[in-house]
Formats: C-alpha cells, sequence, structure tokens
C-alpha cells in the first residue's frame, strides 16, 4: 500500500514537472534566444556607426 | 547580483542533492532568469555606452581629431561588453540543449559557467560605468 502511495506521488509530481516544463519552454524559446542575439549585434552596429559618424 | 549568486547557489544545491526531484525545472528557471537579467542589463547598457561614447566623438570633432584614439577605447569596452553578453546567451541556450539531453552532469558544470560569466558581466558594467552596482 505504502509503495502504491509513494508511486502514486512520484507520478504526480512528474506529471506537473511536465507541465511546468512544457508551459515555461513557451516563455524562452531558441529563437528568442537567437533574436536577442542579433539584436544585440544590430544595435552595436548602429551605434558604432553613428559616434563615427559624429567624428567625421 | 547578489540575486543570480543566491538563486546559481540554489540551483547548484538542488542540482547536486538527490532528493531535489524537480532539478530540470530548478534549471530551465535559472536559464530564463539569466537572459532576462543579461538582456535587461544590456538595455540598460546600450543607452549608457551611447551617451559615454558620443561625448567622446564630440570632444574628438571639436579639436578635428579624425582618428580619435579615445573612441576606439570606448567603443572596444562596448564589443566587449556585448561579447560578455551574448556569451551568457549562447550559455542559455547550450544549457537548453542539455536539459532535453537530460545531462544533468554537464548542466552542473554549465551552471557554474553561467554564474562566473554573470558576474564577469556586472564586473565589466561596474568597470566601464555603465551601472554602478557594488559586486
Amino acid at each position: 500500500m505504502e509503495a502504491i502511495i509513494t508511486a502514486a506521488i512520484g507520478a504526480a509530481v512528474k506529471l506537473v514537472e511536465l507541465i511546468f516544463l512544457g508551459t515555461k519552454s513557451k516563455d524562452l524559446s531558441q529563437d528568442e534566444i537567437d533574436r536577442e542575439i542579433k539584436r544585440i549585434a544590430d544595435k552595436e552596429q548602429s551605434l558604432v556607426d553613428k559616434w563615427w559618424n559624429i567624428v567625421k | 547580483m547578489k540575486t543570480a549568486s543566491a538563486v546559481c547557489s540554489a540551483a547548484m544545491f538542488c542540482m547536486l542533492g538527490s532528493g531535489c526531484a524537480g532539478w530540470k525545472a530548478t534549471t530551465k528557471t535559472i536559464l530564463a532568469d539569466t537572459h532576462k537579467a543579461a538582456k535587461e542589463l544590456s538595455v540598460v547598457a546600450e543607452p549608457a555606452f551611447d551617451q559615454k561614447c558620443s561625448d567622446v566623438a564630440h570632444k574628438c570633432k571639436a579639436v578635428k581629431d579624425t582618428e580619435c584614439k579615445p573612441l576606439v577605447d570606448c567603443e572596444d569596452q562596448f564589443k566587449k561588453f556585448n561579447r560578455a553578453v551574448t556569451a551568457v546567451h549562447y550559455l542559455v541556450a547550450t544549457g537548453y540543449s542539455l536539459l532535453a539531453l537530460d545531462a544533468r552532469d554537464s548542466m552542473i558544470s554549465l551552471v557554474l559557467k553561467l554564474g562566473n560569466t554573470m558576474k564577469g558581466l556586472y564586473a565589466l558594467a561596474n568597470e566601464f560605468g555603465v551601472i554602478s552596482w557594488k559586486l
């Protein structure tokens, strides 16, 4: 009986974990990370161009 | 930074302990939070660098210094900072891949590296004067 309860609790915890991971994965995707990396690179280029245009 | 360190410490405790069944969920939260912190730091630092390097550029223009060595230095700092931010994002992306592979041991070393990279990022931001937080 105790083993069954333990297994049931374990399965429930696993289910909650899977649901949680599934939900969270929508919050931060590889695409989002790639977009942020690209945004940083684009912003860097535009600022550097802007600064050197001031000097010219 | 203290929050990030505390979160990373909690993640390490969880990952190293045998009784923590939700290590994946905890680690995923850490990765998302770290990504967010790096993104926010970047958004704060960009206008600060812009102000700082624009001021340098205007000073060079005033004395007709077209080579403007101080601007080269300022630009290098900005690029160094951006490389550190990008490194954090790549580590986070790698972390998600490790989660998918269920690679707990590799994840432990990645979280350690992520913590150190974040600490270095804040140190750079502090050193370059774009934030004034004390580590």
